[in-house]
């Protein structure tokens, strides 16, 4: 048997101590995720490996964009009035609505609606601060340009995308990348709600196919926001609506049929497929911006 | 000869050395930033429309990471990836279809260590044009990158997303 001197056991208890207590202090900073004041949970910092299949969404002008290429027109009874934005007072509805007005600001520069524009920009800077993105929108330069160049839509166009750029940059370097899958989610409910408006006999094939491959999303989104780690009744019941129609989607023949095709084609869906899927969406959307 | 009088050294030495860690991750992630913003100045003139960065860690067996993009606008997308931050072989490539199908096509190869490169998804539809008869454009793109095996590290790979 090891024996010790006094010295020696005083500075084995000192360092067994030490190492105990740096040993609970480290275990406990790797495994819990430290909650925030405003709610955010960040992820461990040495954890550093990305999933296997991972996936990238696109911006919410660029899907308010590709439906306006394909021929939507502006119709303000679309848009989800930006004087409901004090309704949302959980943080899930917030960044949800968040994501519903992106879209709708989107939607109102390319329609060239200027000042509808404005007020809906001035929302986005209303919320940003309840949902952790106030450094994003705290610049004041941005309103300032955005009023300077109201009459310039291709600028206004430009300024958007670059505080997207901002948010996105914000977002991956404080860890809430999962932020962006809820505010997405968001703001294709309401793209499509506001293409599905839109869609009639006369709707042309272009604006059909059109609103058919922004269907591609919807699985991505529903994976995204079953990540969220602050998942709440809203989120679940919106994974849920969109899982309906999800499958709904899939279970049409012209969307097997397309499946099975190699060349990419948008499947041709019938009036009464559109409208199948226009209640689901209208039902989805009211979950989240209300009736 | 190390004593156990060393022991409380030894113990704030280790200390010292792992709050060393927490600052060569900040270094690494602000060497991520630095590739990402190479990326971002690579796309343009097209805009700025997303990006995302896959991290792995090389080991002694190989690996594949995966990518879904979708393309929802008709117009064209650049895309600059970054491998600057690669320490083993990678090898990107670009199908039509997931790994479950098994009629996709493979678009393109690309090796990546140590190098930036962009293209563009109007060159990719014309290879899928060739490949695939009445081929509409690409909707989607599955991206794979096939990483080599190569001593212990954390890597990554930097993808920025434009569109003109």
């Amino acid at each position: 048997m090891i024996k010790f001197t006094c010295g020696e056991r005083s500075q084995i208890k000192f360092t067994t101590i030490f190492i105990v207590l740096f040993l609970i202090i480290g275990c406990r900073e790797k495994t819990e995720p430290v909650e925030m004041k405003d709610d955010i949970v960040t992820e461990d910092i040495e954890i550093m490996e990305s999933e296997d299949m991972d996936f990238l969404l696109p911006q919410p002008i660029t899907l308010v964009k590709a439906l306006e290429e394909a021929g939507l027109t502006y119709d303000e009874k679309n848009i989800n009035p930006y004087t409901k934005k004090n309704k949302y007072i959980k943080k899930s509805s917030q960044i949800l609505n968040f994501g519903v007005y992106s879209a709708d600001l989107a939607y109102c520069i390319i329609n060239k609606e200027k000042q509808t524009a404005l007020n809906y920009l001035k929302t986005l800077r209303e919320i940003a601060p309840s949902i952790g993105l106030e450094s994003v929108f705290s610049d004041k330069e941005l309103l300032k340009k955005f009023e300077t160049e109201i009459e310039n839509p291709e600028m206004l166009e430009e300024l958007v995308y670059l505080m997207q750029e901002k948010m996105d940059d914000y977002l991956a370097d404080n860890d809430m990348k999962y932020l962006a899958v809820v505010e997405f989610a968001g703001a294709w409910v309401e793209g499509m709600h506001i293409g599905m408006n839109e869609f009639n006999e006369t709707t042309s094939v272009k604006l059909k196919a059109a609103l058919t491959d922004q269907m591609n999303l919807v699985e991505n989104t529903i994976k995204g926001l079953e990540k969220y780690p602050n998942s709440d009744e809203l989120i679940s019941a919106v994974v849920s609506r969109l899982s309906e129609l999800q499958n709904t989607y899939n279970n049409f023949e012209s969307v097997k049929i397309a499946k099975n095709s190699e060349n990419h084609s948008s499947p041709i869906l019938t009036s009464e497929e559109v409208g199948k899927l226009a209640l689901i969406i209208k039902e989805t959307r009211e979950l989240i911006v209300g009736k | 000869m190390i004593t156990l009088k060393h022991t409380p050294i030894l113990a704030i030495l280790f200390i010292f050395l792992t709050s060393g860690l927490y600052q060569d991750h900040s270094k690494y992630e602000a060497k991520v930033n630095t590739y990402k913003e190479e990326c971002k100045q690579d796309i343009k003139p097209a805009r700025y429309e997303s990006s995302i960065v896959t991290y792995y860690n090389t080991s002694k067996n190989s690996q594949t990471k995966s990518l879904e993009i979708l393309l929802i606008s008709s117009g064209n997308y650049v895309f600059s990836v970054n491998g600057k931050l690669c320490n083993s072989n990678v090898e990107m490539k670009i199908y039509d279809n997931p790994s479950d199908n098994k009629k996709r096509n493979l678009l393109k190869t690309i090796e990546l260590k140590n190098q930036m490169v962009n293209f563009e998804s109007n060159d990719l539809n014309i290879a899928f044009r060739k490949m695939v008869k009445n081929a509409d454009r690409l909707k989607k793109v599955f991206i794979e990158y096939e990483i080599s095996e190569g001593s212990e590290s954390q890597d990554a790979i930097i993808l920025v997303l434009g569109l003109k």
